[in-house]
C-alpha cells in the first residue's frame, strides 16, 4: 500500500466510512507498523479536534426575523414570486441569470420579499416602454432611413438681366424712345428680382439647414466619440480590475505554495532528523549491545579458564597426595 | 428519525400550520448559519445568507424531492446561496489577521482560555484554506454530511468527494504545522 493510499484509508477508518475488511486491513498495518501507527494517531487528533470545535450562534433574533417573513403555506409560490421561483427552480452553482435579476442586497435579504414585486414592476413596465416605442418606429418610420430621404442639391441661380445692347446707348442724346421703353422692362426687372430673392432665401436656407445638419452630424459623432471613450475606458478599468484581481489571486496562490512548500521541506527536515536520530540512537544501541555481549563472553572464558586452571591445580594435588600416600 | 421529523414538520406546513415551519428554522438555522459563515468568513453575509436559505425553501418546497434528506437539500441551497453571494461580490472578501469570528458556545473564561489556542488555530487554519477545501470540510465536519451527501450538494461524484477530502486535510494539516513551527 503506498503512504498515500494509507492516509486515505486512515481517513475512511475515521470517517466512519470503512468497510470492515478495509478497518481490519488498517489495524494489521497499525499493529506491524509503528510509523504508520504514530501518522493515525496524528489525523485521529485532528479529527477530533474538528469534531470538538464548537459551533457559533447565529446572532439572536435570526428566528424572529425570518417567522416575521414566512407566510401561511402557499402564499410564497402566489404570482408576485413566480418570478423568483422561475429564476431559480434548478438550483445550480453557475447561475448567472438568477444573479442578474435577482440582486439583492443586504437591505433586500433583511427587508423582505416584498421588495421583489417592486423591482418586478419596474422591469415590467421597462419592458412596455421599450415595445411601445418600437411599435412607433415600425408604424412611423422614424427616424427616416438614408435610402428614403432622396433629393438632389442644385445651386442656387442667380437672377441675370439682360445687358443693354450697342442700340440702347446713345451718346449725347437722351432718347424718349429709349426712356419710354425703360418703364416696359422695369416691370420684368422686378419680377426677375423678386424670383432672385426667393431664390436666394431658398438657397440661403438650404445652406443653412446643411450647415445645420453638418453641426448635428458633427456633434452626433462627438457625442458618439466620447459615449465610445467612455465604454473604452470603462472596459479598460474593469480589464485592468480583473487583471489585478488575477495577479493578487495568483501571488497569493504562489505565497501559499511557497508556504506550504516550506512545510513540506521543514517537515520533511525534521523527518529526516528523526529519522537520523533513531538510526544513531538503534546503532548506539547496538554497539552497547554488542560491546555488552562481548564483555559477557569474555568473563566467562576468563571463568572458565579460571575454573580449569583450579581443576587442573586440584587433579595436581590430589595426584602429589596419592604419591604421598602410597609412599 | 430526524428525517421523519423534518418531513412530518414539512407535511403539517403545507397542510397550513406556519408553526411547523419555524420549528424547522429554529432546529436548522445553527448549522445553516455556521455553513455559510464558513464559506463566507463574514458572520453578516452569514446571517442573511441564512435568512435567505429558509424563504427560498418556502419557495421551492414543491421541487423538495422526498427520498433525499430534507437537511441535505436544506444545505444545497445554503451552499448555492452563499456561492452567489460571493459571486455578486466579484470575489472574495481578503481575509486579515483580525478576522471577526463569531461566539461560540458560553464557557467560563478560563475553560475557554485553556482550549481557545488549539480551537483558535484551528479556526484560523480553517480559514485561511481556499473556498473549495473549506467546502468540503464544512460539510463533512460540521454538517456531518456523508461522502453521498457531500457529492449531491456540491454536483460531485463520490470518488471526487473522497478525493478532495483528503487534499484538504492534507493541506489543513500543513498550515496547523507551520502555525505550530512559527
Amino acid at each position: 500500500m503506498t503512504p498515500d493510499r494509507l492516509t486515505e484509508r486512515m481517513h475512511a477508518v475515521l470517517d466512519g466510512m470503512a468497510t470492515p475488511g478495509e478497518a481490519r486491513a488498517l489495524e494489521a498495518v497499525l499493529a506491524v507498523d509503528a510509523e504508520a501507527a504514530a501518522e493515525f494517531e496524528s489525523w485521529k487528533a485532528m479529527f477530533v479536534a474538528m469534531k470538538k470545535l464548537p459551533m457559533s450562534h447565529p446572532p439572536e433574533g435570526l428566528v424572529a426575523a425570518i417567522d416575521k417573513k414566512v407566510p401561511a403555506d402557499g402564499q410564497l409560490s402566489t404570482p408576485e414570486f413566480v418570478f423568483a421561483s422561475e429564476q431559480t427552480r434548478t438550483p445550480h452553482f453557475s447561475n448567472g441569470l438568477r444573479t442578474f435579476f435577482r440582486r439583492p442586497s443586504r437591505s433586500d435579504t433583511t427587508g423582505g420579499y416584498g421588495h421583489m414585486n417592486t423591482n418586478r414592476k419596474i422591469w415590467a413596465g421597462g419592458a412596455i416602454a421599450v415595445v411601445a416605442l418600437g411599435v412607433v418606429i415600425f408604424a412611423t418610420g422614424f427616424p427616416p432611413k438614408p435610402e428614403n430621404v432622396t433629393g438632389t442639391v442644385m445651386p442656387a441661380e442667380r437672377y441675370r438681366a439682360p445687358q443693354a445692347g450697342a442700340e440702347a446707348i446713345k451718346l449725347g442724346e437722351p432718347t424718349p424712345g429709349v426712356l419710354t421703353a425703360a418703364p416696359k422692362d422695369i416691370g420684368g426687372v422686378q419680377a426677375a428680382k423678386s424670383e432672385a430673392n426667393l431664390s436666394a432665401d431658398r438657397s440661403a436656407a438650404m445652406t443653412a439647414d446643411k450647415s445645420a445638419n453638418l453641426a448635428a452630424d458633427r456633434s452626433a459623432a462627438m457625442t458618439a466619440d466620447k459615449s465610445a471613450n467612455l465604454t473604452a475606458d470603462r472596459a479598460a478599468a474593469k480589464s485592468a480590475d480583473k487583471s489585478a484581481n488575477l495577479a493578487a489571486d495568483r501571488s497569493a496562490a504562489l505565497t501559499a505554495d511557497k508556504s506550504v512548500n516550506l512545510t513540506a521541506d521543514r517537515a520533511a527536515a525534521k523527518s529526516a532528523d528523526k529519522a537520523a536520530n533513531l538510526s544513531a540512537d538503534r546503532s548506539a544501541a547496538l554497539t552497547a549491545d554488542k560491546a555488552a555481549n562481548l564483555s559477557a563472553d569474555r568473563a566467562a572464558a576468563k571463568s572458565a579458564e579460571k575454573a580449569a586452571n583450579l581443576q587442573a591445580e586440584k587433579a595436581a594435588a590430589e595426584k602429589k597426595a596419592d604419591k604421598a600416600t602410597t609412599n | 428519525m430526524q428525517d421523519d421529523d423534518d418531513q412530518a414538520a414539512l407535511a403539517a406546513y403545507r397542510g397550513g400550520r406556519r408553526d411547523a415551519f419555524i420549528g424547522l428554522v429554529e432546529r436548522y438555522q445553527r448549522p445553516i448559519y455556521n455553513a455559510a459563515f464558513w464559506i463566507l468568513r463574514r458572520p453578516d453575509d452569514a446571517s442573511d445568507v441564512t435568512q435567505t436559505v429558509f424563504l427560498r425553501v418556502i419557495e421551492r418546497l414543491d421541487d423538495y424531492d422526498p427520498r433525499y434528506r430534507f437537511f441535505s437539500w436544506l444545505y444545497r441551497i445554503a451552499v448555492n446561496e452563499a456561492l452567489d453571494v460571493l459571486r455578486r461580490n466579484g470575489r472574495e472578501a481578503p481575509l486579515d489577521d483580525a478576522v471577526d469570528l463569531p461566539d461560540v458556545d458560553g464557557a467560563g473564561p478560563e475553560q475557554l482560555v485553556a482550549r481557545a489556542q488549539d480551537e483558535e488555530q484551528l479556526r484560523r487554519c480553517m480559514l485561511r484554506l481556499s473556498l473549495n477545501d473549506r467546502l468540503v470540510l464544512t460539510l463533512r465536519h460540521f454538517s456531518e454530511l456523508g461522502y453521498d451527501e457531500i457529492g449531491r450538494v456540491l454536483e460531485l461524484d463520490e470518488k471526487t468527494v473522497k478525493s478532495r477530502l483528503f487534499e484538504a486535510r492534507k493541506r489543513l494539516r500543513l498550515l496547523i504545522i507551520h502555525q505550530k513551527v512559527h
